[in-house]
């Protein structure tokens, strides 16, 4: 037994260099840039709640596909347009963002009326980066309103998932 | 001497695996696997990957630690969770097959480009898990290299794949 194992040791010996040539492999190091993310309000896009009598209140409901609707006393007047708002979100193609609206109000400069906002909380970029962002949104109507033309603003986030 | 007696520890763990008692009759396959490696080489096993990374608008750093931990600076810090590709972020991986108790060095680059063919950047500050400079193999004969590295991007860098390649040297001493 302890001889066979010293002549084993002894063969190790012979068969290992004492100093190697160098090996050498490659590596490779990858990265990917993507495009922030950014977001543009369409132009003459706007969250338009119609025109309407107050009546003793309600709301005026706005979808994302853009048809109005008016719950209560409140009431839409013939030939009122209704349109949901629309923004071009553009990024990297294929990847998934997200949506936040904030809520907002309008007002004719006497009166105001608030509303909140409708919108998806995510969706994903198409193929060439882009994608639409709809808005649409629920007036809230007191029915003391003064008549006129009322205006406002929101604002709106979209952000990589 | 100190071989001897690794050689009787080895005769006694083979006989203790005998059975001692009479058993009934069985019989099962077992599986075969062997593996025939060249003491002496080096393999790369992974990629260097420092994944997805929105364009900042200012200089910033992704950093990438030889044990897989993901840091970055400047605005890339804030989106740095964006979902990733496939193969994720994590460090180079390189399995160095040696004997057991040799010594060796492992020469890592100083830096290393990246191109998506028109833009590049640079990988700085290479670590690795090399404990020290000198090394030897454990009872195993193996050791798996892990190499990082920071990634400075440039404020407004073009968008793309990058890749850019690397050589790390072996000397078995």
């Amino acid at each position: 037994m302890k001889k066979l194992v010293i002549f084993a040791v002894a063969s190790a010996a012979f068969s290992t260099p004492v100093l190697a040539a160098p090996v050498t492999d490659n590596g490779v190091a990858t990265a990917e840039i993507v495009s922030p993310i950014a977001i543009a309000h369409d132009a003459g896009a706007e969250l338009s709640f119609g025109t309407f009598a107050t009546g003793t209140g309600g709301t005026v409901v706005v979808t994302q596909g853009g048809a109005g609707s008016a719950t209560g006393d409140v009431l839409l007047v013939a030939g009122s347009s209704e349109t949901a708002d629309s923004f071009t979100v553009t990024g990297d193609a294929n990847r998934g963002f997200s949506i936040s609206a904030g809520n907002g109000s309008v007002s004719n400069g006497t009166d105001s009326m608030s509303f909140v906002t409708d919108v998806l909380a995510s969706d994903t970029l198409d193929g060439t980066g882009t994608a639409t962002v709809s808005v649409g949104g629920t007036l809230t109507v007191a029915g003391t309103e003064s008549t006129g033309l009322y205006t406002g603003s929101y604002s709106v986030t979209v952000d990589y998932l | 001497m100190r071989i001897t007696r690794h050689a009787l520890l080895a005769g006694a763990l083979a006989l203790a695996g005998v059975p001692s008692g009479l058993q009934a009759a069985a019989t099962t396959s077992g599986a075969g696997r062997a593996e025939v490696v060249i003491p002496g080489q080096i393999q790369a096993l992974e990629d260097m990957r420092f994944g997805a990374i929105v364009r900042p608008v200012g200089a910033s750093t992704v950093t990438v630690a030889p044990n897989g931990a993901v840091s970055a600076t400047g605005e890339i810090a804030a989106n740095l969770n964006i979902p990733q590709p496939p193969e994720g972020r994590g460090p180079a991986r390189f399995r160095l097959d040696g004997t057991e108790r040799r010594a060796f060095v492992a020469l890592l680059p100083s830096s290393i480009t990246l191109s998506n063919g028109g833009a590049t950047m640079q990988v700085r500050n290479i670590t690795s898990n090399l404990p020290r400079l000198l090394n030897r193999f454990d009872a195993s004969g193996l050791f798996f290299l892990n190499i990082g590295g920071t990634l400075e991007v440039n404020g407004g860098q073009q968008t793309g794949q990058y890749s850019g390649e690397f050589d790390v040297t072996v000397i078995f001493l």
